[in-house]
């Protein structure tokens, strides 16, 4: 009987370490080959260990949610002996006249060896494994009458024709049933959390959804389930853009907002995976800049489109935004007003606090928030020696699709705006 | 109704074929003068004059070429070999012209050319005389392959040959012309090419044959169901290309434990392919391995118990079943 230690295997290329987040066995459990006896998860995916071998568990190494490094060991496992061979002479279901193998040709040399069969269970056919799939049949409640007591066909079909009552459907188990500590499953486990019940307090005001506000939690719910969302942000120092919108006429100057929108479409054509869609199979990166602008009106959030953004000077996406804007809180905006987004831009404004992290908008892969534009102090470098100045400043968060988009892109990417924005002069 | 041999059904084949029409002849060594070395010809040279029954020198490679020639110009030939070995002296004109003609064409030539030929061993014919020579050529695309086992699949199956457009390779058995014999009805009828028949039902355990195997095949069947109270099923083939898969995985899947039986040597037979389409299609299916009788890989001795130690019988055909069965 030789003993076999389970280590934590290289999970992925870049997986050094992992979290064992449950045991599925136990010290003194019998497994069989490739019954999973762990759950492991990784920055990367979740994972189930298998059993290399068939035996009894006799050492867990490692408690359960510890974070170890790949290869280390965390389980050890006594190897069952090998099954004995089978009789010769096995019970046969059927009157065999003996073969007179010296005479015959083409047939019968001694029968050929078994496929390997599962520990604990019967030798058996593919025919009768199938049925035993089928049919719910534990193979070793079956007895075989097959030569060295394999399980035929005949064998399964009449054990099923006696068995009790066919079994209630399982429910799918992640692993094969095993005696294991006895547990209460928890919320975690089943991943069907209930809420509690609501039960009504002095002064609470019922708010039915709107059909609006339905879709936005909807929208909301959705995105955060099916992307992976990842933020960073950058400090943006907006000295050259102050200096620049005081340069222009007060009637005619340029908003904050449409600053950073025209640095945020001349920064897409350094990094056009931001500006995309994701299909179910694939996605796409798009040319044209559609720029979905997060405008609060009293009725919520609404996100009109600026199409074809890339293609307006400062000027003319001050006036775009401005009309986009009036639209939406007058409640005029139109289905098309709002489609074909390929990229968003959120800017709550004076109350946007120092930073937030935005939802993405379906199907798209990026959304710039901007924070609050308020002054702080930034080291600035005055004849050669730093200083500190105070400035107009805002924080801009990005958050991206991490199924699409990787961090180089991302970062590279609001990195460029921030460029953009405190270069001098900005690029029209 | 008529109680006809194997021969007569198939020398039926060509005289009726050749009423019908005026585009197949006989071509062959001593067809004509003689009426064939088994006497298949015989009775042609009469009917339809030397035109159409033509004897030919000894040289396979020629008679074959010609035939390619004849059928590529709009006849319909029938050449003979005088036994299914000599073939090998037309391999090339079979294999690398009748079978390609259409291929290398684009399909604006074809070949419907039929080589009909006894081939089999348990006349003591040895090694010359004796051989199944099926295999060579159920791997070429371009021919078909047929191997009749009833005077029924004899007529009907030589007919669709000569019906068919391209090049058939007909075997016939030359331990059934006069041994087997069958009821055919006296109007025209034709087998479908690829298709198998059902000779036996049974449910314990599926025998697949063809050929000179079929009669010993039905005999183990009995001997099992008389002394084994088993029901062993018999799928005959009769088209060995293309051959009826569907038939075989229908059956495969009811019965479950599959014996296949061939005359011809064990190893790259027409069984190898049979059991390799069936373990691949159908392994879940398989309550027990598939089987295999066949001959033994040696040429076919002349002596008669050598040759019978050398051949497939009843006897090991059951008896490799009751091991099957018992598995």
């Amino acid at each position: 009987m030789a003993l076999k230690t389970v280590v934590i295997p290289q999970l992925g290329e870049s997986v050094a370490e992992a979290t064992l987040t449950r045991w599925l066995v136990s010290e003194g459990d019998t497994v069989q080959r490739d019954q999973t006896v762990a759950e492991v998860s990784t920055d990367k995916a979740d994972t189930e260990l298998p059993a290399p071998v068939s035996g009894r568990i006799t050492r867990r190494l490692v408690a359960e949610g510890s974070t170890v490094a790949v290869e280390t060991p965390i389980l050890e496992i006594e190897e069952e002996a090998q099954l004995p061979a089978p009789s010769p002479q096995g019970p046969a279901s059927k009157p065999v006249e003996p073969a007179q193998p010296s005479q015959a040709i083409g047939a019968p040399q001694p029968p050929p060896a078994a496929p390997r069969e599962r520990a604990g269970e019967p030798r058996s056919s593919p025919l009768v494994r199938r049925i035993a799939r089928e049919k719910g049949v534990d193979l070793s409640q079956v007895s075989g009458s097959g030569s060295g007591g394999r399980v035929t066909k005949r064998d399964i079909l009449d054990h099923l024709a006696t068995r009790a009552p066919p079994p209630p459907i399982r429910a799918p188990s992640p692993a094969r049933p095993s005696p294991r500590e006895a547990r209460e499953p928890s919320p975690a486990q089943t991943g069907e959390y209930k809420p509690p019940e609501y039960r009504p307090l002095e002064g609470d005001q019922l708010v039915p959804f709107t059909r609006r506000r339905r879709l936005i939690a909807e929208h909301m719910a959705y995105s955060k389930r099916v992307a992976p969302h990842v933020g960073c942000m950058a400090e943006v120092d907006l000295f050259r853009v102050e200096l620049a919108r005081r340069a222009t006429p007060a009637d005619d100057r340029p908003s904050y907002l449409a600053y950073v929108a025209r640095a945020l479409v001349t920064a897409v054509r350094d990094y056009p995976i931001v500006n995309a869609t994701v299909l179910a199979d694939g996605y796409v990166i798009h040319r044209e800049i559609n720029l979905g602008l997060a405008v609060d009106t009293d009725e919520g959030l609404i996100v009109p489109v600026i199409r074809h953004a890339g293609e307006l000077s400062l000027s003319g996406l001050t006036r775009a935004i401005a009309a986009a804007a009036e639209k939406a809180r007058q409640g005029k905006l139109t289905a098309d007003d709002l489609a074909y987004g390929t990229i968003s831009l959120s800017n709550p404004g004076a109350r946007g606090n120092s930073w937030g992290m935005a939802v993405i908008a379906q199907p798209q892969v990026a959304i710039v928030r901007m924070g609050e534009i308020i002054k702080r102090p930034v080291v600035v470098e005055v004849g050669g020696a730093d200083a500190i100045a105070i400035h107009p400043t805002v924080n801009l968060v990005l958050s991206y699709d991490h199924r699409i988009v990787d961090g180089v892109p991302a970062n590279g990417f609001l990195r460029r705006i921030k460029e953009l924005l405190e270069a001098q002069p900005l690029a029209e | 109704m008529a109680t006809v041999s194997y021969l007569q059904a198939i020398r039926d084949a060509m005289a009726e074929e050749m009423r019908r029409d005026p585009d197949v002849v006989v071509m062959g060594e001593d067809v004509a003068e003689l009426g064939g070395a088994f006497l298949a010809t015989e009775g042609l040279l009469a009917e339809f004059g030397a035109e159409r029954v033509v004897d030919t020198p000894i040289s396979e490679s020629l008679l074959v070429g010609a035939g390619v020639g004849a059928a590529v110009a709009g006849l319909r030939p029938i050449v003979e070999m005088q036994f299914a070995d000599f073939i090998s002296c037309g391999f090339d004109q079979v294999v690398n012209m009748a079978a390609t003609t259409r291929y290398r064409h684009g399909g604006r030539a074809k070949v419907p050319m039929v080589i009909r030929g006894p081939g089999g061993a348990g006349v003591h014919g040895s090694i010359f005389h004796s051989q199944d020579v099926e295999a060579w050529f159920t791997r070429v695309p371009g021919l078909k392959v047929l191997a009749p086992a009833t005077a029924y699949d004899a007529k009907g199956l030589l007919k669709s040959a000569i019906r068919d457009d391209d090049p058939v390779i007909f075997l016939e058995h030359k331990r059934l012309y006069r041994r087997v014999k069958g009821e055919l009805p006296d109007e025209d009828f034709t087998v479908p090419i690829g298709r198998a028949a059902t000779r036996r039902r049974g449910g314990d355990l599926l025998v697949v044959t063809y050929g000179g195997a079929l009669e010993w095949s039905l005999d183990a069947a009995d001997r099992l169901a008389r002394e084994a109270h088993v029901e062993a099923e018999v799928l005959d083939l009769r088209s060995l290309l293309p051959f009826d898969l569907e038939a075989v995985l229908e059956a495969v899947s009811r019965i479950n434990r599959v014996l296949l039986v061939q005359e011809d040597r064990l190893t790259g037979g027409v069984m190898a392919e049979i059991a390799a389409r069936i373990a691949e299609d159908a392994f879940d299916q398989l309550d027990a391995p598939i089987a295999r009788v066949a001959a033994a890989d040696t040429p076919t001795p002349f002596h008669p118990a050598l040759e019978q130690f050398v051949l497939p019988s009843a006897e090991k055909i059951a008896a490799r079943a009751q091991q099957l069965l018992a598995w």
